[in-house]
């Protein structure tokens, strides 16, 4: 399978708080790419910075020919990224890594993301409504203006709740009330979890506690995207005990009880 | 006429000059991607006589044009490896180059004495030069009676060809070059990533979990090709040069500097299409130049 596609970069448009839309022309990267899975972006065509940048996709438009990511600006790929017209065309791979495993025939699903960690589970929700499954999101962020996803996915027809910091609805308690509330709920089938630790650790217990399959996306430097460098490496129980696997390529999306969360 | 691309080193025909660099591009793996068939000879990551985990995350951080990796060549053992990767990567025409790495002398002697009697492999490469083995970067080739005891002791197991890969932490190349030619060393790999690390600033931390890595990439290609020419003046056995090669014309200078093939690593980690792009380029680079063969270059640097 060939992974070189290019970007051809239709929109760069800026959403606030230093994150940005990024729409794409990229017609067999949108048809081959599944929620959950990511593109290996180079920033520039120079050697500074020299590795690629991974992003999830934020949505897939098969039909169009396009897939958006959602990004914030936090260092130099980026930077260079948001400054980037449309019209230019960018060197990317994809799609790459083991997205989501979306059960065909879920009643109900439950999303919970923090930050940009919840850029993933719009494509995920957009997928998960379209074949019929309801779903449940409760996204979490610093400050309202940090929360990522909640407008889209609820225009998309999911039940949305947000917490934040700033409003002090983000600690643990309140948070597992919500998403004990949603994991109670008849027919949820899985539920997935991304952009934090903390949170990954209470759907890990929560959703353990009524049998229900849980999925974490993990996000890790990366050199080759590929799965042939191990730079991206996180720890795993196996039966043999832990080990270390590859967020590019056994990844980003694990089961939960399978990953060490630090 | 087409240019011919092929070379010869210790008696393996390559169809051109160019393989990946140990532990850069995925071997077993990359076959899915595309075709390993086009590329001179195939080098696989570096195995070890016991698994080793690796060291923890983050292994990786960036430089200006350029890399650290503390990997700590994470393997599942040579014999895995035998009974995993080596039918896999046994397959494809271009010749399989292992590379045995190991923290003991009577380790790397075992990992060939195992490896010995498999079929499929034309050589052996052996890193006596990865910085992210043992604490503080120390590495067997960083002395001359260490880099030869290792060498001395695979040799004894093997009648294939051995390339040693050298480090370039040392403060003369030239030196442990020659114990390893004198140990019986067929041919020598030039150069392994440099020793070098990297700081937070905001958290007031390293960069990396191992604090100390291994700089590679479009950075170290001088230095990579001062140790090639250094070496090639004082040594008769070919080197395989590497070290920040991404282009024809990188590839044209390390054959100038003395270097009978290359390796591609980091600039795999960048493009993994980049090796046939740069077997290509080389091809019309030598056709543009009216040259008939890639062997004209080798050590045809002028210094007058
Ligand atoms: C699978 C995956 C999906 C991701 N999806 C998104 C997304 O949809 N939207 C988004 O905004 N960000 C996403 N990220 C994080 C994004 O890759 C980093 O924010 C980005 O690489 C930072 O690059 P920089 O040059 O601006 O930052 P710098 O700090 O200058 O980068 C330096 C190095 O650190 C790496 N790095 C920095 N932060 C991260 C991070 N959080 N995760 C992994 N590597 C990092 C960079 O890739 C680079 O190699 C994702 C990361 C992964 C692994
Ligand atoms: C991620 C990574 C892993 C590496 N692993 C190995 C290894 O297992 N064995 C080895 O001999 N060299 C290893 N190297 C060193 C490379 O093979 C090569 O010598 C070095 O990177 C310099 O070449 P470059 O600048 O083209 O990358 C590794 C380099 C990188 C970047
Ligand atoms: S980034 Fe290279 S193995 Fe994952």
């Amino acid at each position: 399978m060939n992974v070189n596609h290019t970007l051809k970069v239709l929109a760069n448009e800026p959403q606030g708080a230093g994150r940005y839309l990024l729409v794409a022309e990229a017609p067999g990267l949108a048809h081959a790419a599944r929620p959950g899975q990511f593109v290996h972006v180079r920033c520039t065509a120079g050697t500074v910075p020299l590795l690629r940048r991974p992003f999830s996709f934020y949505r897939l438009r098969p039909a169009a020919g396009a897939v958006e990511i959602y990004y914030q600006v936090v260092g130099s790929g980026t930077e260079l990224l948001s400054r980037v017209p449309p019209g230019t065309t960018l060197s990317a791979l994809g799609p790459l890594g083991r997205g989501f495993p979306l059960a065909p025939r879920a009643r109900h699903i439950v999303l919970v993301g923090r930050g940009l960690g919840s850029a993933p589970l719009v494509a995920l929700g957009e997928a998960a409504l379209a074949q019929g499954t309801a779903v449940t999101a409760i996204l979490s962020a610093r400050t309202p203006s940090a929360l990522v996803g909640s407008r889209p996915l609820a225009a998309l027809g999911a039940a949305v709740t947000t917490v934040t910091d700033a409003a002090g609805t983000s600690d643990p308690a309140q948070v597992d009330e919500l998403l004990s509330a949603a994991l109670e709920r008849p027919g949820t089938a899985q539920a997935f979890v991304c952009g934090s630790r903390r949170l990954a650790r209470l759907v890990e217990r929560s959703a353990a506690a009524r049998g229900i399959p849980a999925f974490v996306s993990l996000e890790e430097r990366m050199g080759c995207g590929l799965g042939g460098c191990l730079v991206c490496a996180c720890r795993v129980r196996t039966p043999a005990g832990e080990t270390y696997k590859r967020v590019c390529k056994d990844g980003p999306v694990f089961p939960l009880e399978e990953v060490v969360l630090e | 006429m087409k240019p011919d691309l092929s070379v010869e080193l210790c008696g393996l025909r390559l169809q051109n000059p160019i393989m990946p660099s140990s532990g850069s591009f995925g071997l077993p793996g990359y076959e899915e991607y595309m075709d390993l068939n086009v590329l001179g000879a195939l080098v696989a990551k570096s195995i070890t006589l016991h698994p080793r985990p690796g060291n923890p995350p983050p292994r990786i951080a960036e430089t200006p044009a350029g890399m650290l990796n503390a990997v700590g060549i994470q393997n599942r053992g040579v014999k895995w490896f035998i009974e995993n990767d080596l039918p896999k990567l046994r397959h494809f025409s271009p010749p399989l180059i292992v590379s045995i790495a190991g923290t003991k002398v009577e380790d790397f002697a075992q990992a060939a004495e195992l490896l010995e009697k498999e079929e499929g492999i034309a050589a052996y490469e052996i890193n006596v030069s990865c910085p992210n083995m043992e604490a503080g970067g120390r590495a067997f080739g960083m002395s001359a009676a260490a880099t030869q005891a290792v060498v001395a002791s695979v040799k004894k197991h093997t009648r294939r060809p051995l390339f040693t890969k050298l480090t370039p932490n040392v403060t003369d190349i030239v030196e442990i070059a020659q114990a390893a030619v004198e140990a019986g060393s067929d041919g020598l790999t030039l150069i392994n990533t440099l020793l070098g690390m990297a700081v937070d600033v905001r958290r007031r931390r390293p960069l990396l979990a191992n604090i100390l890595g291994g700089l590679s990439g479009p950075a170290i290609k001088p230095v990579a090709l001062r140790c090639v020419y250094q070496v090639a003046q004082a040594v008769k056995v070919p080197i395989i040069g590497v070290g920040g090669i991404a282009s024809a014309a990188d590839v044209l200078e390390f054959l100038l500097a003395g270097a009978s093939a290359v390796q591609v690593g980091t600039a795999n980690i960048v493009d993994p299409y980049i090796m046939p792009k740069i077997i290509a380029d080389l091809e019309k680079c030598l056709a543009e130049n009216g040259a008939a063969s890639v062997r004209e270059y080798i050590g045809a640097l002028r210094a007058d």
